[in-house]
């Protein structure tokens, strides 16, 4: 135990308790005082029983976890064994005192005592502040908390409602029916009404705190049959719900961004194009829902791509706590495979 | 005089005949030589080819538009395609390079084609335009420089996951490895610490001690221990972190 581990704060503390304690002493108990023998003994004791206490609580705090009595028990009698070692050593060699056994016995039962007597009051007191600092900590950590996720609410709406309407697959989808108008017709206007849809539906979904998972699936489908259109034979997808619960409740943008993540950085940036699978079902209480790419993976692109998946993972982690969760894995042959499982 | 030649290269179907409409309507004279899907027949295509002009959208699989530009630029006007980017559109307008915006309309498409047939009629603008096209490649190269990590790449037996870093409590070092603690799981890594540390997010990411980075937005409580030393704690999990007397500092503005 190295001595720079022992808090300079708390042996100040105890060598002015131990002043103290040697002026009552000095002046009010004993009848034939001797002030610095006194101090000098009290300085002693005080600051062996106050290292070896923290020395205990060090080891309680670092290697035993537990035992906090214990070791401040243990601590103290060391230190006062320690202490009233010094002290006798201190007597004898330096004022001259006869040195023998008994003797020792003698200061040893007095500084016994006197430790106990003063000791565990000073340890209270310590352990009390330590107490009372670390509260105040709690409690200024958990307002600077609360700000903080009253903060990232604000944000994260904001950040849902610049999302949802990307600029870019806007301009690009309208593009694509402008351009159908001159090719045909009557996918221009298929594509129209999907794009409304889309809008509608999302734009209102924003502002609901919950829907239910097959209006989710909707939507996730009007979005890619506007990409099927966009990418042709690039694209393909299957979803598939077999929770047999079409009432079953889910926060909205949670699985439209993760396929909108699958488009973007999975498979438009791919010449061949690939598939997206989507597959909910509900098994021992646990739903779970499979979004499978066959696109080029998160090698590229891994730190846009995460924007997106941060804020999806701590939007479920706001609305189900542990209950929910978000988990990345690649899949095989090729592409992401992000899978949400939900306690319910 | 010797006709004018053209590609155009999206990956979208529809729009490459649009385009392709629009053209006819516009610039009757102007033979369109082939049509591309994505980066690489784009550059194929070109090299082949050879076309006066090349139609480029700049998001495109394979490689991108900016990508084909600065191999082509040189010998082929390049007249970029895009959709939505208010970054791009200004670097094209401050170096007066060509673009068309998405959707395509004719009017838009009438401009562009006289401010090209006049450049085009102008001798020597090869090196001026291809250094202006570099110039705009390097502005839009700069904006795709990495961002802060996002998702830590781990392996869990023989599957690669990848791991939101809000969702990481910690990174801490262990022999060889580094630890990424999140609330419910432990992975081993092989990126140390240090390297951790220049692409982490350092608002969110504080380095705390020699061999630890935590996230702050995951810290429960700090707390000092009886022997004055800082640590922090986290939800869900019972040990804490030891922060060296050396970033302290870091909590002390808090």
């Amino acid at each position: 135990m190295k001595n720079s581990k022992i808090p300079t704060s708390s042996l100040a503390i105890t060598a002015v308790f131990n002043t103290a304690i040697a002026l009552v002493l000095n002046f009010m108990v004993l009848k034939e005082p001797q002030f610095w023998d006194v101090f000098i003994i009290s300085q002693l004791t005080g600051l062996s029983i106050c290292f070896f206490v923290c020395t205990g609580m060090f080891i309680s705090e670092e290697k035993l976890k537990k035992w906090m009595g214990g070791c401040i028990a243990a601590g103290m009698i060391i230190g006062i064994i320690v202490g009233g070692f010094l002290s006798w050593g201190y007597l004898s060699f330096f004022q001259g005192v006869s040195a023998g056994y008994y003797y020792y016995q003698q200061v040893f039962s007095n500084i016994a005592v006197f430790g106990v007597v003063f000791g565990i009051p000073i340890i209270y007191f310590f352990t009390a502040r330590e107490k009372l600092i670390e509260s105040e900590k709690r409690i200024q950590n958990e307002k600077i908390k609360r700000l903080s996720m009253e903060k990232e609410a604000a944000m994260t709406t904001l950040r849902l409602l610049q999302a949802q309407i990307e600029p870019h697959f806007l301009f690009n989808t309208l593009s694509n029916v402008i351009s159908l108008f001159d090719i045909d017709v009557a996918k221009a206007k298929q594509m129209l009404i999907d794009v409304n849809e889309f809008l509608r539906i999302s734009l209102t979904r924003t502002r609901q705190e919950m829907v239910t998972l097959s209006q989710e699936l909707d939507l996730v489908r009007q979005y890619l049959d506007i990409f099927k259109i966009r990418m042709g034979k690039r694209l393909a997808y299957k979803i598939k719900n077999k929770t047999g619960r079409p009432d079953l409740l889910f926060p909205p943008l949670i699985v439209q961004p993760l396929v909108e993540n699958a488009i973007k950085y999975g498979l438009e940036p791919k010449v061949e194009g690939g598939k997206i699978t989507i597959d909910c079902r509900i098994e021992e209480n646990v739903l779970s829902i499979e979004i499978c790419d066959t696109g080029n993976g998160l090698d590229e692109n891994a730190s846009q791509a995460g924007i997106g998946i941060n804020n999806i993972s701590q939007r479920l982690e706001s609305i189900y706590g542990t209950k929910a969760g978000l988990t990345l894995t690649q899949n095989y042959p090729s592409g992401i495979k992000a899978m949400i499982k939900v306690f319910l | 005089m010797k006709q004018v030649t053209a590609i155009i290269a999206d990956d979208e179907e529809n729009l490459r005949i649009g385009i392709k409409k629009h053209l006819e309507q516009l610039w009757p004279q102007l033979i369109v030589l082939g049509q591309a899907e994505n980066g690489i027949q784009a550059l194929d295509l070109i090299e082949k080819e050879k076309p006066d002009i090349a139609f480029i959208d700049i998001q495109m699989p394979g490689l991108t538009g900016v990508e084909v530009a600065q191999k082509v630029s040189a010998f082929c006007h390049v007249i970029f395609i895009t959709a939505y980017d208010q970054y791009a559109v200004q670097a094209f307008e401050s170096e007066a390079v060509d673009y068309i915006l998405k959707p395509v309309t004719k009017d838009r498409l009438q401009i562009t084609l006289l401010r090209l047939k006049k450049r085009l009629a102008a001798k020597g603008r090869t090196t001026d335009v291809d250094e202006k096209i570099q110039k705009v490649i390097q502005v839009l190269g700069n904006r795709q420089a990495p961002d802060y990590l996002r998702l830590v790449k781990v392996k869990t037996g023989s599957d690669l996951r990848f791991v939101p870093v809000s969702e990481v409590l910690y990174f801490k070092a262990e022999d060889k490895y580094t630890i990424v603690q999140t609330a419910i799981h432990e992975f081993l890594i092989k990126t140390p610490i240090k390297d951790l540390e220049t692409v982490l997010n350092p608002k969110q990411f504080w380095r705390v001690h020699r061999s630890a980075i935590v996230n702050i937005d995951k810290i429960q409580v700090i707390k000092r221990s009886f022997t004055n030393q800082m640590m922090v704690g986290f939800e869900r999990i019972d040990h804490s972190i030891l922060v060296s007397r050396s970033y302290e500092h870091l909590f002390k503005q808090m």
